[in-house]
């Protein structure tokens, strides 16, 4: 099966967050009241029962006139995934239609995978100890179905397809959108090696809450490609090296013990001397 | 039976902040190893999962600790001693190591005379001294930081394998090195024989007597 994606396109987006009641429904997640955040903005941030969100960003002009940006949160289901290579459980992994999914039983808890997510997504339920996300509707596309949130979106704000299309797709959807917002611009299509999510963002990354070049950090390589393996290399070298040095100990203590027959003072009368 | 006169050693406090210590580092670096690869997975029913083995990871942490501060208060001139001598690597500690390939396999070697510790004493206590303080410091962001810097990671890593694998060759010359475990008794009873001592402490043998006639 080849890559699938999704296309969210903010420039046509309502936040009408028909998406984050979908979603709860096809995924049976309870509805959570939230304290009042502030703005327009439903809750404070994604959580283990609510997989995506519109997200608030309210901008002051210079002319103290006030801009409202939203968009989608969701997991991006990236091609270079932090969480599953931060993961000591393998309770992520990457299927062949490029979901990042959750092995629920392997999942222990630890949060390695929340520190290492370029986007803040992954949250950890601390009672049940397991971190949840969105599922990309695993259970929908991998029947032929697309995910809820793109099913439910009236003005086709998320457009689910292979990635191919909706990489396709982006480039007719950002002329469109350049004649309403002349500095749109896609997001995630080159991006870490190619997001699962494809945005059109009507403006700079950061105005969405999106960092402008995402990039895994270099700890993350220098923890899993260069420490483990010089780790495990290291701590073998020393068992092998005592093994060896204890066999050759044992061998050179029995030809003492071989001549201390022989002669008194010899290995044997050491030992006992010495307890 | 002269040469079988005992000289102290250890203090009691300093043999229980020890054998303390080393129970919970082998026990940490199990319970760690756990998520750093898969070679004791099998231990992991021990743990009941490998939460559990977290959990345990944490309370053997809290002891470590302990077991850190414990003779820092109650026997700081001891501690104080132990890391004058270790941070002080002098020419004898220099020959001891030529000779030391020698009697890692084994074979009885002349070595220049050598103080309260010797010079792979020293390197060991080094080492541990230093992953022991960079552990705690890691393990401790690790656990208690929201967002710990993400070079704890590594870090914690890197110590626990640098750690491991010269606790493997202290404990291989403590325990089974015919000519060298003899040691062991220091930190058993406190007390190793003056013949030992003698032998494989000269400097020490030395300014003890020196201080007595
Ligand atoms: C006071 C000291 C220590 C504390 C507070 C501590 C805490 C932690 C924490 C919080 C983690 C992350 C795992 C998790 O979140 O469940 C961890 C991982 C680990 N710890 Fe410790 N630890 C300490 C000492 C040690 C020691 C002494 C060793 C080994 C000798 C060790 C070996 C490991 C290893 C191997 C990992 C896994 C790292 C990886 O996957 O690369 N820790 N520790
Ligand atoms: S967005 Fe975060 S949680 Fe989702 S796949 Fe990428 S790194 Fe993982
Ligand atoms: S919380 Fe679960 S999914 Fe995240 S790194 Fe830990 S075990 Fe993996
Ligand atoms: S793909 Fe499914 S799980 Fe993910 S945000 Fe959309 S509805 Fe929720």
């Amino acid at each position: 099966m080849s890559r699938m994606a999704r296309l969210i396109d903010i420039t046509r987006c309502t936040a009408c967050r028909g998406c984050q009641v979908s979603c709860k429904r096809w995924n049976q997640l309870a509805g959570e009241i939230g304290a009042f955040t502030g703005s327009y903005q439903s809750h404070d941030d994604l959580s283990p029962g609510r997989w995506t969100m519109i997200k608030f960003y309210e901008e002051k002009k210079p002319g103290g006139e006030m801009a409202w940006h939203f968009r989608k949160a969701t997991c991006m289901h990236c091609a270079d995934a932090g969480c599953l290579k931060a993961c000591p459980n393998e309770a992520l992994v990457r299927e062949e239609n490029g979901t990042i999914r959750r092995i629920e039983e392997n999942c222990i808890g630890c949060g390695h995978c929340v520190q290492f997510c370029p986007f803040d997504i992954p949250k950890v339920d601390e009672v049940a100890q397991k971190m949840k996300k969105c599922t990309f509707c695993y259970d929908r596309i991998s029947n032929g179905r697309e995910p809820a949130c793109a099913k439910t979106c009236v003005p086709r704000a998320i457009v689910y397809g292979t990635w191919d299309e909706m990489a396709a797709l982006a480039d007719e959807r950002l002329a469109q959108a350049q004649k309403l917002y002349p500095d749109s611009r896609i997001y995630g299509r080159d991006e870490l090696g190619g997001l699962g999510v494809i945005y059109i963002l009507p403006d700079t990354p950061a105005k969405y809450g999106l960092p402008e070049d995402p990039s895994l950090p270099f700890t993350l390589g220098l923890w899993k490609d260069v420490v483990h393996p010089f780790g495990k290399g290291l701590i073998g070298a020393s068992l092998a090296a005592t093994g060896l040095a204890f066999i050759i100990s044992r061998r050179n203590a029995m030809k003492l013990k071989e001549s201390a027959k022989l002669e008194e003072g010899g290995y044997d009368d050491e030992q006992q001397k010495n307890g | 039976m002269s040469s079988k006169r005992m000289v102290k050693r250890f203090s009691a406090a300093v043999r229980v902040s020890h054998w303390l210590y080393a129970a919970s580092f082998i026990t940490l670096a199990v319970t760690g190893y756990l998520q750093f690869g898969s070679a004791l997975d099998w231990m992991i029913p021990l743990f009941g999962s490998l939460e559990g083995a977290m959990v345990v990871h944490r309370v053997a942490a809290v002891f470590l600790i302990i077991a850190v501060v414990l003779p820092l208060l109650m026997r700081p001139r001891e501690v104080s001693a132990w890391l004058n001598e270790v941070f002080n690597f002098s020419r004898a500690d220099a020959d001891f190591l030529k000779a030391f390939p020698a009697k890692f396999v084994g074979v009885k070697k002349e070595i220049p005379p050598q103080g309260f510790y010797n010079g792979g004493e020293k390197i060991n206590s080094l080492i541990q001294i230093i992953c022991g303080a960079g552990l705690i410091i890691s393990g401790l962001f690790l656990w208690l930081s929201a967002a710990p810097p993400t070079i704890m990671y590594p870090l914690h890593a890197l110590l626990m394998a640098i750690g491991v694998a010269s606790a493997i060759g202290h404990i291989y010359l403590a325990l089974l090195n015919p000519i060298s475990n003899e040691a062991i008794g220091g930190m058993i009873s406190g007390e190793i024989s003056e013949q030992y001592m003698k032998e494989n402490h000269g400097r020490w043998y030395e300014q003890v007597y020196k201080k007595r006639v």
